[in-house]
């Protein structure tokens, strides 16, 4: 190729180069509101508005491409860390309560025999009476709790059972305690449901009303050491939120 | 095992016996401790007799109220065998406590005014609260909301939310929005911005008898202020960005976001002249966002300051800023908890990039998440009695404002369809 050539090649590449720029601004120009028209600045202030809508922070932006943050994310907390707690004067929440059983003298407070019990036997105080019960007890039961069933594997279970029936609504705030009683037939089967002592508190006692009547029956008879108290005397419970 | 089951048997008969013994009269007694907890067993059943249309009407309102109040719910009138036609305006409370109801609404429409009663099952045929209401027909809603938020001052000791009303942000063109306001469940909507503009970021004075919100109108994103049906009135028109208002508890000042300087900052001005009272933010950041706690005491607001954008507590001269999001890499507009004595937020946080809303306890530092796997929930708002919270939402059952109880248990209802977005959920309605 000849000289002249060579330069006349040059300038075309350079003519063409500069078009296609000036044809890009143009392009993008139109695309951005550039040229002036009211649609133009109507879509410009209105992606402005969007952004301002996400509080300024990013919305559009995907976190890889925002190099400082995560750079400086390893400064500070992991994304699973339990929030802060911002106001230095507050203590921690309050601990619930024991709830003391006071028996009357002419009822047996079972669950102090039970403890007694386990008290007395190694074997069956390794989950002493204050420890959390676990769920799935070691019996065998859906329903019983492994501290129950260190007792009586079946009364826990009968227990479990309406304790699962037990719901108390929220906005009932107030104390008290229900004396809920119910008697099982042979079969296991709930015959007999009433409550025995009332709370003065409508909605207390609506909720053990409630929870003896949908208590599920138990699966299994009664054991014969306990047909006396299961089916002749009732087994009382004593409901105190 | 078998040895210390045949010993875990012989003590239990061991203990039995005395137990049996002693427990003639009154049996065994075991305790039971800790219920579940669960919404309130309310029955709405249809109206006792009077005026059919209104009467329909009034049990709709009824139910949708006691349905979003967040501590109730309404159960199945299929579940009642008695006869309502032959009960009235009384309660067979055996049948109603068959049905598995605590407490029992009746109601009805006549010659211009609305009986109500509100029964406990458990305290028999007595109403335990009754209210009559006199109105037109068009004021059947009004005066069923009035009725629904007694029935929840007689259960919760506070009053409720129906009534109140929710400004937000809907696309009226493809480069124009608008701001609405409406009832809380979506009814009587009307625009609030007049005008073809973009208008965002809405909010309610503590009164509710005004509305501050951003707008473009004159190509600028200015801060108007409109009273009641008036004309806005632009309070703060500064180069730059005026953005993101949010009212003092006295109504008296405003906290925006500026740049006049440049870089978005959060300043206090006067809610009445515009006029700059303090700067409360100074940095290199984005500080944006600030929504004023209900004592007047703090302010909370986003920046970027720490990387991502999160949220940050201040008190209200500016002092004391400290972040307190600590979940995810994206956490945006903050919304204090309205209820007295409570420090707690609400806001918009990414996760599994989709967006959110949960809230946090500033005192237990308990965390919350009120959506979860519904599509994008942004820009949360309380109710103004703080059991519920209004965002703007495009899950499956379609885009709108959506109601969510603030315990983040049950469905959230939506009351506005369509795009909806800059909840601001306004001051409880005054009775």
């Amino acid at each position: 190729m000849k000289r002249g050539e060579l330069h006349f090649a040059g300038l075309s590449a350079t003519f063409l180069l500069h078009a296609s720029i000036v044809a890009i601004l143009l392009a993008r120009g139109e695309d951005s509101g550039c040229g002036g028209g009211d649609d133009a600045d109507a879509a410009a202030r209105f992606n402005e508005s969007q952004t301002i809508e996400a509080s300024l922070a990013f919305k559009a932006v995907e976190p890889k491409d925002r190099q400082p943050q995560k750079e400086k994310k390893k400064k500070y907390q992991p994304d699973d860390k339990a929030p802060v707690v911002f106001d230095p004067d507050a203590g921690p929440p309050p601990p619930h309560p024991d709830h003391e059983v006071k028996v009357k003298p002419d009822e047996v407070d079972i669950n102090s025999v039970l403890k007694k019990n386990r008290d007395q036997h190694p074997d069956l105080s390794s989950t002493g009476a204050d420890e959390i019960p676990k769920e799935g007890s070691a019996a065998g039961s859906e329903w019983g709790t492994e501290k129950d069933a260190h007792g009586d594997p079946y009364a826990g279970e009968l227990k479990g059972r309406i304790h699962s029936a037990w719901e108390l609504p929220s906005i009932e705030q107030g104390t008290g305690e229900v004396l809920g009683c119910v008697k099982l037939d042979k079969d296991g089967k709930i015959v007999d449901r009433f409550v025995k002592k009332k709370s003065g508190n409508a909605n207390l006692d609506r909720s053990v009303e409630l929870a003896l009547k949908q208590a599920p029956d138990m699966k299994e008879p009664v054991p014969d050491d306990m047909i006396d108290l299961m089916t002749v005397k009732g087994i009382c419970f004593r409901f105190k939120p | 095992m078998l040895p210390i089951q045949a010993l875990r048997l012989c003590a239990f008969l061991l203990a039995l016996a005395p137990a049996v013994a002693a427990a003639q009269p009154g049996g065994a007694v075991i305790d039971i401790n800790d219920p579940k907890r669960s919404k309130y067993p309310l029955a709405v059943p249809p109206a006792a007799g009077g005026d059919s249309e209104a009467g329909r009407l009034v049990a709709e309102v009824a139910a949708f109220d006691m349905k979003v109040a967040g501590v109730f719910r309404v159960v199945d009138n299929s579940a009642y065998r008695g006869d309502l036609a032959g009960e009235g305006m009384r309660i067979d409370e055996v049948k109603w406590k068959e049905s598995g109801a605590f407490g029992v609404m009746k109601f009805k429409a006549s010659g211009g005014s609305i009986d109500f009663k509100l029964y406990e099952v458990q305290k028999g045929d007595r109403p335990v609260l009754e209210r009559t209401y006199k109105g037109s027909k068009d004021d059947v809603r009004k005066l069923t909301h009035m009725w629904c938020n007694e029935v929840v001052k007689y259960y919760t000791g506070e009053p409720g939310f129906f009534g109140s009303k929710i400004a937000f942000v809907t696309r009226t063109g493809r480069k124009s929005k608008a701001v609405m306001a409406m009832d809380f469940d979506g009814h009587g909507a009307y625009s609030v911005s007049k005008n073809k503009s973009i208008n965002i970021l809405p909010a309610w004075s503590p009164r509710g008898d005004k509305i501050a919100f951003t707008s473009y109108m004159r190509d600028n994103p200015d801060i108007y202020v409109v009273t009641g049906g008036g004309r806005p009135v632009r309070t703060s028109y500064r180069y730059g960005m005026n953005t993101g208002a949010s009212w003092s508890p006295d109504g008296s000042k405003l906290a925006v976001t500026l740049s006049k300087d440049g870089n978005p900052e959060i300043y206090v001005i006067d809610s009445y002249s515009g006029k700059i009272l303090r700067r409360l933010t100074n940095n290199r950041a984005i500080d944006s966002g600030p929504a004023w706690s209900p004592d007047g005491s703090q302010i909370a607001f986003v920046s970027d300051r720490e990387g991502g954008p999160q949220i940050f507590v201040m008190n209200a001269d500016g002092s004391g800023q400290k972040r307190v999001s600590m979940n995810g890499n994206y956490n945006t507009t903050p919304s204090w908890n309205p209820r007295k004595g409570t420090r707690q937020l609400a806001y918009t946080t990414r996760a599994d990039r989709t967006f959110d809303i949960v809230t946090l306890d500033l005192k237990s530092g308990a965390y919350v998440r009120i959506t979860q796997g519904e599509g994008v929930n942004e820009e949360p708002s309380w109710a103004p009695n703080g059991r519920a919270i209004a965002f703007a939402s495009t899950r499956s059952g379609g885009a709108g404002v959506y109601i969510a109880n603030s315990d983040g248990t049950g469905d959230a209802v939506r009351v506005w369809k369509g795009t909806g977005t800059s909840v601001d959920w306004g001051p409880a309605p005054s009775q």
